[in-house]
């Protein structure tokens, strides 16, 4: 199903989409190597060379996933832009329809905000939304 | 004098091994591809991966590290 998405020209040709992808997936690959790479090589001259190939990989791989979103074929990203939106709505609804407020969120020390997850500087989103006048 | 010890030295040629493989790739994929746009992209990455296979071969050149060589 997916690969006939793929490739719409031609059931024996490579389109441009699979050709980036395929790249991509090398590139990452390469990626994963040079990283191991790095972190087992004792000797500086190579583990630089390594770095800096690593470098290289990922710049290019970086272009190749720019490339692909400007055609429009990274399907994931568009896919997972609306999921997002919908649960940060979702999150934010419930937020309301519980009573969230700054009492769930607890003002600490110094301006900083403790969660469920962790100490913020800042207060999360939801209550900043919440709290602006209208 | 830098030298490798064995585990660079199979790292660095399966370095290079991928290396061609992705030029290879690059090329023959840029010369497929129907948009220049993307064929020129395809193309100067391709002078990176080749320049990159060219470091890994000088440094290929470097003698085995003493304690390891038989």
């Amino acid at each position: 199903m997916a690969r006939m998405n793929y490739s719409r020209n031609n059931r024996n040709r490579l389109s441009d989409h699979d050709m980036f992808l395929d790249l991509l997936t090398t590139e990452k690959y390469i990626a994963h190597l040079y990283n191991h790479a790095v972190l087992e090589c004792s000797g500086d001259l190579v583990r630089v060379t390594f770095q800096t190939l690593q470098q290289t990989t990922q710049s290019n791989a970086q272009q190749l996933s720019e490339t692909m979103h400007q055609e429009g074929w990274n399907e994931l990203s568009k896919q997972q832009r609306p999921l997002r939106n919908s649960l940060s709505a979702k999150s934010f609804k419930k937020g309301i329809a519980s009573g969230i407020s700054q009492t769930n969120v607890n003002p600490g020390l110094n301006g900083t905000y403790r969660g469920k997850s962790g100490i913020y500087t800042k207060p999360p989103r939801y209550v900043e939304q919440y709290n602006t006048p209208h | 004098m830098n030298t490798l010890t064995p585990k660079e030295h199979v790292y660095l040629e399966e370095a290079l091994r991928l290396e061609n493989l992705c030029v290879a790739k690059y090329n023959v994929y840029a010369d497929k591809c129907q948009d220049d746009d993307l064929k020129a992209a395809l193309f100067s990455m391709s002078k990176n991966k080749r320049r990159n296979a060219n470091r890994i071969i000088q440094l290929l050149k470097q003698p085995a590290s003493p304690q390891y060589s038989q």
